[in-house]
Formats: structure tokens, C-alpha cells, sequence
């Protein structure tokens, strides 16, 4: 009985989203910990390139999968990181964009940009540049 | 004045400056923010403690709502204006709005920071953001140790280098600027025509300069600083020594020299304090989500003999049990030896009335422990923030505070002493940001 139940649970929990890093063409490769400073505001720029991270507004779905799987951040732990790293006067969080579309437009016309995005929702004019 | 001028242009150049660099490029990005708390505070004490607290309450200690514009441009510069309206520093009567922040930033690589204009100092861990009340776990902050300077805010420069390894960031943090404050005293008995009792606040020009050590990784933050400061007062050379006079050659019977009107050898004065702080605090987190948070100052003062010469610090302990955070903390400001004596000294010198003018002079001796400014307390705070998110919590706590033989955190009534005191503070504040 209870194996029935947790291959029940697991059967309708919604499928998680196939998470994709992806940035404009003149982003180089990341690996995790870039990637994790980068959205700290620790690492502003790679290879001489100025980086613009963007993120999803807070409680979006895929937001919330980037922050456990690529942060390995909770939504609060990253809002009160941000809070007190801008009332220090040290910079301000990524800018936030409220669809696929804005996110696939602005990463493929803004060099250094990099967000994520959905497997299913990639194009070819943004690079992939991790993929856990 | 003229400083006061300097200030203002210095904050419109900026913003002038900042309007311009908006309005040139199309790849900056804005961001408007604001926090605030709405807090309340109610002693059991008929006199007044930290400025605003007695037993008919006060929204004033605790209260503030600010503004943060942040402008970044793509290519590392970026404009930080913040603004706030809180209690006054210039009385203990009126709100005021002023312009916290107004500088520039640059970061030419991943390791570099530059920011000029007016900026915050990094004295202590909460200084830069001690006005947004989600930032921290404490009603407010341990007042013993966040009063070390009257402002922590100057126009000037600094220059940040970090340097991050794989589990550790360090950052060296220097800065050199100056600012126009005042320094606020209480007077029990005043010192007339000059000092009249009640509240004053004394005008200075304070020079600083320091640097600050940090080390942040992912359980433990340490910090240590070390800063000078000089604090010229407006009108003129600063009291540094004031002389005993025996009223017979040999005795203890006597008075010090407070006033240049009283009869006696002149009065030391210097052009302006020479201040130095060290700072040293830390974060340590704890396994079952307890944080550990120990934070010390000493401020001395190389050629006078004052009381504001102190050793402060705290120590607080504070869990996450969900959205609830509980801390106690324990807090201690006692002002340095010679300080604390010399005011302990003129506080209980009192000449018998057969002498003539014995009356003026008992109160020029309180008056002068008082311009002393002189620190002996103990506190200890039992409290808890509720999150109701990450951008908003309420806040309740119980202070008790003990002074010791003197404590200028205290309006004491008229005659009566700042020490012996044991004063109960309840405060509640709900803190939010958007």
C-alpha cells in the first residue's frame, strides 16, 4: 500500500521544467559556480565582457527551479540577499523580465545577457551555455 | 554654514550629474525601491532614554521611511541616490528628510568598486543599512554600540578590492571623506549664558578617513576596521582639560574650571578632536539554525579627556524557527577610566553653601559631567521578528537597561543623576521594503 501511494504522489506531481542557461552569442561557457556569483552580483563581467543577467519576477515558476537547482537558493534566502546587498550600497539584483518572449528578445540583442529558460522554448539566436 | 552649502551642492551636482547619465543612454537600468518601519517604544520611566523614550511611548526613536534610486549602466557605472525622513539630528523635536546617499559607482572589473559622493560608512556590520529594519533581526540596534559616531554618512571616496576564492570572499574596503554633524548632549542644569539646559546639539566638521577589513563565507562573516576621524567644532577650539582650582593651596576643597569666567588657570583647548575607532564584529552561524553575532567598538580620543572616550559592544544570539526569529542580546557601554573619573569626579563635587557663590558654581560642576558625555550601562534584550515575508516583518522586544555611575543615553531631571538607573523599554514596529 504504501509503495502505491508514493507512485501515485509521484505520478501526478506536475513535471518539472528541462531548465537551459542561455546568453547572447558573445558569452563565453559557464560552469555552476560562475554562474552562481554572477547572479550575486559578484562577477560582473567574463573574457572582457560585460555580463546583464535577467531573471523571472519572483514565485515564477522557472525562477523558483533556477534558484534550487543552479543557486541551490530558496526564493527568501535570495530576496533577503539582495535586499541587504542594496541597502549597502553594493548593486542592485538582475533585472527582472515577466515572459519567455521579453527574456528571448532581450538575450539575443543585448551582448553579455543571460538568463534561462525552458528547453522547450529555445531558439537558435541564444547560446546555451550550462545545462545541469 | 558654508559647509552646509558645500553639502547641498555637492548632492545637486550629483543628481544633476545622475539626471544626465539617464537621460544619455537607453541601456541603464532603473530601479526605484523604498523600505520603512513604523515603530513604537514605551519606558516605565518618567525621564527620557535614547532621545524620545518615556512612559507616554513615542513613534519618533524608532521610525523611518526612505527611498533608493539605483541607476546602472551596462558598462559598470551606476548612480545611487537614497533619501529619508526620520527624527531629526539637529533637534529632539522635528522630522527631517534628508539625502542619505547620493553617489557614483564604477566597477571597472569584478574586483574593483569605486563610489563617490555622499556615502555611508562601513563602521559596523548593520551601519550602512541600519535604517531598513528587515535587514536585521533586533528591534533596533544595540544602541551602546551603534552611537559611536553622531553620523556615519560623509561626502568623499571609496575604493573596495575583493578577492574570492572558492569558499571565501574577501573585501578591503577604504574610504577618506567629510561630513558636517552635530553632536548631541543633554544638560541637566545648563551652563549659562553659553549652554543652556535642556537638549543642545553642537555643530562639528568631522574629516574621516579609515579602511575595513572583511571576510564572508557561506556560515561565518568577520569584519574589522580600523578609522580616525577628527571633529572640529564650529565655533572654535574644543575643551580637551579642565583644570582643578583648590579654593586653598593643598586642599581638596575646590571646583573645576568649566567656564573661562570662573577664576583659576585657563582651560585646555585644542583645534579639534582627534578621534580614533576600531571596530571588530562577526556573524557565525550555528547548526539548527542558531546565528551567533558579536560586535565590538572602541572609540578614544588621543588628547582629551571626555567621556564619549568609550568600550562598547554586543552580543546576540538569535534562532530561525520558521518565520519567527527570537534573539536575546547583551550590551555594554562603559566610557574609558580617565573619562569616566574625571565626570564621576565633577558630578559629586559639590561646595559646601557657606562658600560664597557655592551655588552657580555645584552647577557648573553637573553641567561640566554632563558636556563630559559620559557612558556606564549595561543592557540586555529579549525580543523576536515574525517574517511575514523577506521584504516585511513586525517586531516586538523588552529592553532593561542598568546605568552605572553615569550614562548620557539618559535625560536625567533636573538635579538628579543620569546613574543608578534601571529603565524597561517595550517596543513594537512592523519594517517593510518594496
Amino acid at each position: 500500500m504504501p509503495i502505491f501511494l508514493i507512485l501515485l504522489f509521484l505520478l501526478v506531481q506536475p513535471a518539472a521544467a528541462d531548465l537551459s542557461i542561455i546568453g547572447h552569442a558573445t558569452v563565453p561557457l559557464l560552469d555552476q559556480a560562475t554562474l552562481q556569483r554572477i547572479y550575486t552580483g559578484k562577477t560582473v563581467a567574463l573574457n572582457g565582457v560585460r555580463l546583464t543577467p535577467v531573471n523571472f519576477p519572483p514565485n515564477h515558476p522557472l525562477r523558483t527551479q533556477f534558484l534550487r537547482n543552479y543557486l541551490e537558493r530558496d526564493e527568501n534566502d535570495y530576496t533577503g540577499y539582495w535586499t541587504v546587498r542594496c541597502y549597502v550600497g553594493k548593486g542592485v539584483p538582475p533585472q527582472e523580465l515577466h515572459s519567455v518572449t521579453e527574456v528571448l528578445h532581450f538575450i539575443a540583442n543585448t551582448a553579455g545577457a543571460i538568463g534561462y529558460i525552458d528547453d522547450s522554448d529555445l531558439t537558435p539566436e541564444v547560446k546555451v551555455l550550462l545545462k545541469k | 554654514m558654508i559647509a552646509h552649502i558645500q553639502h547641498h551642492c555637492l548632492g545637486l551636482l550629483l543628481v544633476t550629474f545622475g539626471l544626465l547619465v539617464v537621460s544619455l543612454t537607453a541601456l541603464a537600468d532603473v530601479k526605484l525601491s523604498g523600505f520603512g518601519t513604523l515603530g513604537g517604544a514605551i519606558s516605565d520611566q518618567d525621564f527620557i532614554y535614547q532621545r524620545f523614550i518615556d512612559n507616554s511611548g513615542t513613534l519618533y526613536r524608532d521610525s523611518v521611511i526612505g527611498v533608493q534610486l539605483d541607476v546602472t549602466h551596462q558598462n559598470g557605472w551606476g548612480l545611487t541616490l537614497q533619501a529619508k525622513a526620520g527624527a531629526s539630528t539637529h533637534n529632539d523635536t522635528d522630522w527631517e528628510a534628508v539625502l542619505n546617499w547620493a553617489f557614483l559607482s564604477w566597477r571597472p572589473a569584478n574586483d574593483w568598486l569605486l563610489r563617490a559622493g555622499r556615502l555611508r560608512l562601513p563602521l559596523m556590520l548593520h551601519s550602512a543599512n541600519s535604517d531598513v529594519g528587515v535587514t536585521f533581526p533586533f528591534a533596533r540596534l544595540p544602541t551602546e554600540l551603534y552611537s559611536l559616531l553622531p553620523t556615519v554618512d560623509m561626502n568623499g571616496l571609496s575604493v573596495a578590492k575583493t578577492w574570492l576564492t572558492e569558499t571565501t570572499e574577501w573585501t578591503l574596503e577604504g574610504y577618506l571623506g567629510k561630513t558636517h554633524a552635530d553632536w548631541r548632549y543633554y544638560l541637566r542644569d545648563g551652563l549659562e549664558p553659553l549652554f543652556p539646559s535642556g537638549a543642545m546639539f553642537l555643530a562639528y566638521d568631522f574629516e574621516m578617513i579609515g579602511a575595513v577589513l572583511s571576510r564572508i563565507s557561506e556560515r561565518h562573516t568577520w569584519r574589522v576596521g580600523i578609522h580616525h576621524t577628527t571633529a572640529a567644532w564650529d565655533v572654535g577650539p574644543t575643551p580637551i582639560r579642565f583644570p582643578f582650582v583648590p579654593l586653598m593651596p593643598g586642599s581638596t576643597l575646590g571646583y573645576y574650571k568649566v567656564s573661562p569666567e570662573l577664576p583659576g588657570p585657563p582651560i585646555r583647548y585644542a583645534e579639534n578632536y582627534d578621534i580614533y575607532l576600531f571596530t571588530l564584529g562577526t556573524e557565525i552561524r550555528l547548526p539548527q539554525q542558531w546565528q551567533l553575532t558579536i560586535e565590538y567598538g572602541r572609540r578614544h580620543f588621543t588628547e582629551a579627556v571626555v567621556g564619549a572616550d568609550t568600550h562598547a559592544g554586543y552580543l546576540s544570539l538569535s534562532k530561525h524557527i520558521g518565520r519567527w526569529t527570537p534573539y536575546c542580546y547583551w550590551a555594554g557601554i562603559r566610557s574609558d577610566n580617565q573619562g569616566l573619573n574625571l565626570a564621576k569626579a565633577m558630578n559629586r563635587n559639590q561646595l559646601p553653601a557657606t562658600v560664597p557663590g557655592a551655588a552657580l558654581i555645584n552647577m557648573t560642576q553637573r553641567a561640566g559631567a554632563d558636556l563630559i558625555d559620559p557612558y556606564e550601562q549595561k543592557s540586555l534584550a529579549l525580543g523576536t521578528a515574525y517574517h511575514l515575508s523577506r521584504t516585511s516583518s513586525f517586531k516586538l522586544e523588552w529592553l532593561h537597561t542598568r546605568t552605572g555611575a553615569l550614562s548620557s543615553f539618559v535625560n536625567a531631571p533636573f538635579g538628579e543623576d543620569s546613574g543608578g538607573r534601571q529603565i524597561n523599554v517595550f517596543s513594537l514596529s512592523y519594517s517593510h521594503t518594496f
